[in-house]
């Protein structure tokens, strides 16, 4: 995400507020977010992304013929399978 | 109690094979095998396991009666079967099966198709009507 383009308001006294969801609700999949917030100054000033569930896929993708790779990546999820499977394929392509 | 197998799984997914639901079957009968993705024929040597494993997508089609792995060109990868995914990879090459069966239907397969066109080119063409003899050969069946 590209960062706020500095403005040149005055800067306002920090008041940093740490807000952490994990994991976050009504989605699907088990994403944990871990940010400092400065509401003060209107700016996120930190900011984690995380996964509290480990299934294994990068440890046992390591090693298997590099063709067969979309088919096992679309299986991490039964929604956006799709998407796993081109995210794959371009990484190849780009190495 | 809907019918098992001896795995106990239903019968009505689990009894017949990919091939023997696959749109494509005719084209492995005659020993027509496609050498690249994107070819409507029969994808075994670009390693489909279709004529082994268990499952009855392409039968049913995947939405609504559509669809179904190998009949759009997606290679069966076998994810049916218990043995998925080690005993199917690599995926892309051809199962070691295949070799020997491909082999063994195209001499036969490269005779239909050499046939069929014998066939068809008096299938293709109506029957001669057109004269003047007694007995009449335009197919009318009087009700008498």
């Amino acid at each position: 995400m590209a960062m706020p383009a500095a403005t040149t308001a005055v800067r306002q006294p920090s008041q940093i507020v740490e807000m952490n969801w994990d994991p976050i609700t009504r989605i699907v999949g088990s994403l944990g977010i871990y940010t400092k917030i400065d509401f003060g100054n209107r700016v996120v000033t930190d900011c984690q992304a995380t996964s509290s569930i480990f299934r294994g896929y990068s440890i046992f993708m390591k090693g298997k013929d590099p063709r067969d790779a979309h088919f096992i990546t679309s299986r991490i999820c039964g929604i956006c399978g799709d998407n796993h499977a081109t995210c794959s394929v371009y990484a190849q392509n780009m190495a | 109690m809907i019918p098992l197998d001896d795995a106990g799984r239903p019968k009505w997914l689990f009894e017949r094979t990919v091939h023997e639901g696959c749109d494509r079957a005719a084209y492995y009968e005659t020993g027509d095998f496609a050498t690249e993705y994107g070819s409507p024929k029969c994808i075994v040597k670009l390693g489909c396991w279709g004529p082994v494993v268990q499952c009855n997508v392409p039968k049913r089609g995947w939405m609504a009666g559509m669809g179904g792995c190998p009949n759009v060109g997606g290679i069966c990868i076998g994810c049916t079967m218990p043995g998925f995914p080690d005993k199917f990879m690599p995926f892309m090459d051809e199962p070691p099966g295949s070799v020997l069966s491909s082999t063994l239907i195209k001499p036969y397969g490269w005779l239909i198709r050499a046939l069929r066109p014998l066939t068809q080119s008096t299938l293709n063409d109506e029957p001669r009507w057109r004269h003047n003899k007694p007995r009449l050969t335009t197919g009318y069946q009087p009700r008498a």
